[in-house]
C-alpha cells in the first residue's frame, strides 16, 4: 500500500470498513487475525489508516489465522476476531469455524462478500458463505445496509461470548465496506430471542442440595462450560466442601486441580481407570458444564447405569440430549456453583466411595513402556510437564500425542490447555499455540503436535519468524499417522492402509529455512540434556522428537464399549 | 411459522424444540400438538376437463366445500382450504379425472381462544 498524502487526506472521510474498525475499537480489540483479499480491500485500507489500533496478524493460510483466534481466545479469554475475503478466503476458514462451534469458542469472524448487487450471479470469489456458515455458526449476519452495520457488530460480539459461545460470522458485501457516510448511525440492539438463562432456578439447586447428601457414590464430571464461566474457585470450594471425587473431559482439563487427591484424571476413550469406573459406578452423578459426548460417554446403555444424573448447562439444548437427565439446571456454572455452596455443608456418607476411588488411582495408573534408550512418547510428554513446571500453555494437534499429552501434562489452572476435542481437526495445534501465546505473553506456549497434523498448517512458521514469539513446536513423530495406525492395529488386523509415511521433510532444516532453531532428539539422553534448556529460552524453536512408532494410548474404551470394558488398563 | 414433523419420541421432540429456541431470531417455540387448534391447508388443484365432466366435478367438489377459481377448455381449477386429511380426500376423488397441477401450501395452526383444561404433565416440559 501506498503512504504518503493521499493517506492523510483520506483520513477524514468515513467508510464502511472505518465504521466496522471503529466498533471494534469500541469492544477493545487490540488483536486481528486475517488475510486480505479483493473483497475486503475497503476493510485493510481502513485498518491501514487506523495504524496502531489493532496488532494484526498475518498467518499464510487463512485456516492457521482462525485456530490462532480460537488459541488466542481460550487463553486470553476474550473473544478472538478474524477476517477474511469471500470465496476461498471464507471457505478457508470453514474448520475453523466448525471447530470454534463445537468447542463454544468465542470468535466472531469478518468475511468479505461480492458487492450486494451481484450476489447471486456467480461473481469472481462469490461464495454463500451464509448458507455454508448456518448450520456451524452459532448465528451469521449479512450486512445489507451500511445502517446496520455498526449495531450488527455489536450483536455478534453480544453472541459469541455470551450465554454458550461460539462463532459468529459477519458477511460484508464489499460495496457497503467501501460506501461513503457521514451521519451518526445508531447501534442500540435488543434481542428479545436471545436471553440466555444465568441464574440457576433455587428449587433445582435444593433438589440437587438433597440428592448430594442422599448420594452413597457421589462424582462430580468437569467440562469445558467451567473454564468458561471461570468458575475454578466455585469448584474447587464445592467440592473441598463436600469431598466429592472429580473426572474430567478432555476440554475441562484445568478447571479442577489435577494435582489434587480428588482429582481421578480425564475420563472417557481414553480417559484413566478410575476416572471411567467412577463414572460407571456412581449413584449421582453432577456434571457441571459438560456435554456427553460419545467420545467421553462410551456406550450409552452403560454409561452411569446406577446413576442420577444432575446436569448444569447453560445451553439447555444439552441438558437430556443424549443422557436422561434427573435434575436439569439450566445456568451458568459459576453462578450454579455459587448457590450451591451457600447452602449448609454436610459431611457426606461417602467414606468408602472415595477410599474406593483412590484405590483405583493406586492401583491402575497410566502406565507405559520404558526401554533403555528410544523416546518413549509418555515419557516425553511427562518430561515436558516436568521441565516447565506445569506452568506452559500447552497446545496440541490431535491424534496419539493429543491423548498422551492430556494423560500426562497435569494441569493445575484453567486456560492453559488448548486443544481440538469435539472436531478433532488436524492442523489445530501450532497455529492455535501462535494464538495462545499472544493471548497470554507472560506464559510459554508449547504446541505439542503430530508428524501428520503439523503439515497440515506448517507454514504458520513464517508468523514465529516474523514476531519471533518464543512458541515451542515439538513434533512427537512416530513417522506415522499414529491414532490411524492404532485403530488398523487394533481393529483392522494389522491392514496399516495408508497410514504409515517414512517419506518426511527435514523438519531441522525447514525450521532453519524459516530462521526458527531446529532440533532433532533421538534418545532420552539428548531430551534430557537439551530440552530444558530450549523451553526456557525466549526464542522460538522447533524440536523433532523421534519416538517409538508402535506405541498405542492406553486406557482404551473400543468403539461401542461400555465405560467398565477398558482395554489395556494393565501393562 | 407452523412446522409439521413425525418425531420418534419425546426425547426427539424436546431437542426438537430446544433447537429451534436455541436460534437467535426465535422468540417463542410452542407444541401445539395436544392443544385445541384450528388448522387448515390450502390446495389448488388443475384438473382435466370438458365442459361435459365440469358439471360431474362440481358434484364431487361441492361437499368439500371447494370452489372453482379458473376454467379453460381444457381445465378447471379447484381450490380447497382445510385439514390435511380433507386436502387429501378431495385429490383422491379428482385423480381419475387427472390432474395436471397440484399445489399445496402445508399446514398452518392456531391454537384455539378456548383451551379445555389440560390436568395431564407434560414430561418433556422440564426447564424454566
Ligand atoms: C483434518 C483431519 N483429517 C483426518 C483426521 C483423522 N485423523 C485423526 S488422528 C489422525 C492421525 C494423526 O497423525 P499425527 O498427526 O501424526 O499424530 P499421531 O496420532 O501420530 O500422534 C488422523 C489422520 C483428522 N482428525 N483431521
Amino acid at each position: 500500500m501506498k503512504a504518503g498524502a493521499s493517506v492523510k487526506e483520506q483520513t477524514t472521510v468515513q467508510t464502511g470498513a472505518d465504521l466496522l474498525v471503529h466498533a471494534l475499537i469500541d469492544q477493545g480489540v487490540d488483536t486481528l487475525f486475517g488475510y486480505p483479499g479483493g473483497a475486503v480491500l475497503p476493510i485493510y485500507d481502513a485498518i491501514y489508516r487506523a495504524k496502531g489500533s489493532f496488532d494484526h496478524i498475518l498467518p499464510r493460510h487463512e485456516q492457521g489465522a482462525i485456530h490462532a483466534a480460537e488459541g488466542y481466545a481460550r487463553v486470553s479469554k476474550r473473544p478472538g476476531v478474524v477476517i477474511g475475503t469471500s470465496g476461498p478466503g471464507a471457505t478457508n476458514l470453514v474448520t475453523g469455524i466448525a471447530d470454534a462451534m463445537m468447542d463454544s469458542i468465542p470468535l466472531v469472524i469478518f468475511t468479505g462478500q461480492v458487492a450486494k448487487g451481484v450476489i447471486g450471479t456467480d461473481a469472481f470469489q462469490e461464495s454463500d458463505i451464509m448458507g455454508i456458515t448456518t448450520p456451524i455458526t452459532k448465528h451469521n449476519y449479512q450486512v445489507q445496509d451500511l445502517e446496520e452495520l455498526p449495531r450488527v457488530v455489536k450483536e455478534a460480539f453480544h453472541i459469541a461470548t455470551t450465554g454458550r459461545p461460539g462463532p459468529v460470522v459477519v458477511d460484508i458485501p464489499k460495496d457497503i465496506s467501501a460506501s461513503i457516510h457521514n451521519k451518526k448511525i445508531e447501534s442500540d440492539f435488543h434481542l428479545p430471542g436471545y436471553q440466555p438463562t444465568i441464574k440457576p432456578n433455587p428449587l433445582q439447586i435444593n433438589k440437587l442440595h438433597e440428592a448430594l447428601l442422599e448420594a452413597k457414590k457421589p462424582v462430580v464430571l468437569t467440562g469445558s462450560g467451567i473454564i468458561h464461566s471461570e468458575a475454578s474457585s466455585e469448584l474447587i470450594e464445592f467440592v473441598q466442601n463436600y469431598q466429592l471425587p472429580v473426572a474430567s473431559t478432555l476440554l475441562g482439563l484445568g478447571a479442577y486441580p489435577g494435582s489434587d487427591d480428588l482429582f481421578l484424571g480425564m475420563a472417557g476413550m481414553h480417559g484413566t481407570y478410575s476416572a471411567n469406573m467412577a463414572l460407571y459406578e456412581c449413584d449421582l452423578l453432577i456434571n457441571i458444564g459438560a456435554r456427553f459426548d460419545d467420545r467421553l460417554t462410551g456406550n450409552l446403555e452403560h454409561f452411569a447405569p446406577h446413576a442420577s444424573v444432575a446436569h448444569i448447562d447453560i445451553d439447555p439444548a444439552e441438558i437430556g440430549k443424549n443422557v436422561p437427565t434427573a435434575i436439569p439446571i439450566v445456568s451458568d456454572a459459576k453462578a450454579a456453583l455459587a448457590s450451591l455452596n451457600e447452602k449448609k455443608v454436610y459431611v457426606l456418607d461417602h467414606q468408602d466411595w472415595v477410599a474406593k476411588l483412590e484405590g483405583n488411582k493406586k492401583e491402575f495408573p497410566l502406565w507405559h513402556d520404558q526401554p533403555e534408550e528410544s523416546i518413549v512418547p509418555q515419557w516425553l510428554l511427562q518430561k515436558v510437564y516436568e521441565y516447565t513446571n506445569g506452568e506452559a500453555v500447552v497446545t496440541t494437534d490431535v491424534g496419539q500425542h493429543q491423548m498422551w499429552a492430556a494423560q500426562y501434562y497435569s494441569f493445575d489452572r484453567p486456560n492453559r490447555w488448548v486443544t481440538s476435542g469435539g472436531l478433532g481437526t488436524m492442523g489445530f495445534g501450532f497455529p492455535a499455540a501462535i494464538g495462545a501465546q499472544l493471548g497470554d505473553m507472560s506464559s510459554t506456549s508449547v504446541a505439542i503436535v503430530g508428524d501428520g497434523g503439523f503439515q497440515m498448517t506448517l507454514q504458520e512458521l513464517s508468523v514465529l519468524q516474523e514476531r519471533r514469539l518464543p512458541v515451542k513446536v515439538i513434533i512427537v513423530n512416530n513417522q506415522a499417522l499414529g491414532m490411524v495406525r492404532q485403530w488398523q492395529e487394533k481393529f483392522y488386523e494389522e491392514r496399516y492402509s495408508e497410514s504409515i509415511i517414512d517419506v518426511q521433510p527435514d523438519f531441522v532444516k525447514l525450521a532453519e529455512s524459516y530462521q526458527i532453531a531446529g532440533y532433532r532428539f533421538d534418545s532420552q539422553k539428548e531430551v534430557e540434556t537439551k530440552l530444558p534448556e530450549i523451553l526456557a529460552d525466549d526464542q522460538p524453536a522447533l524440536i523433532d522428537c523421534r519416538v517409538l512408532q508402535k506405541e498405542n494410548v492406553y486406557p482404551m474404551i473400543a468403539p461401542g464399549k461400555g465405560l467398565h470394558e477398558m482395554i489395556g488398563v494393565k501393562r | 411459522m407452523t412446522f409439521v414433523v413425525e418425531v420418534e419420541d419425546n426425547r426427539k421432540l424436546e431437542q426438537l424444540t430446544k433447537q429451534l429456541n436455541k436460534q437467535i431470531d426465535v422468540l417463542k417455540v410452542s407444541d401445539i400438538t395436544d392443544k385445541a387448534i384450528v388448522a387448515r391447508e390450502l390446495a389448488m388443484v388443475k384438473v382435466l376437463s370438458n365442459p361435459q365432466i365440469r358439471s360431474e366435478i362440481q358434484g364431487i367438489i361441492e361437499p368439500f366445500r371447494a370452489s372453482i377459481i379458473d376454467v379453460s377448455k381444457e381445465s378447471i381449477t379447484v381450490q380447497v382450504t382445510g385439514k390435511s386429511d380433507k386436502v387429501d380426500a378431495l385429490i383422491d376423488l379428482l385423480r381419475p379425472y387427472g390432474i395436471k397441477e397440484l399445489a399445496r401450501t402445508g399446514l398452518t395452526a392456531f391454537t384455539r381462544g378456548h383451551q379445555p383444561q389440560v390436568t395431564e404433565f407434560k414430561p418433556y416440559s422440564l426447564l424454566k
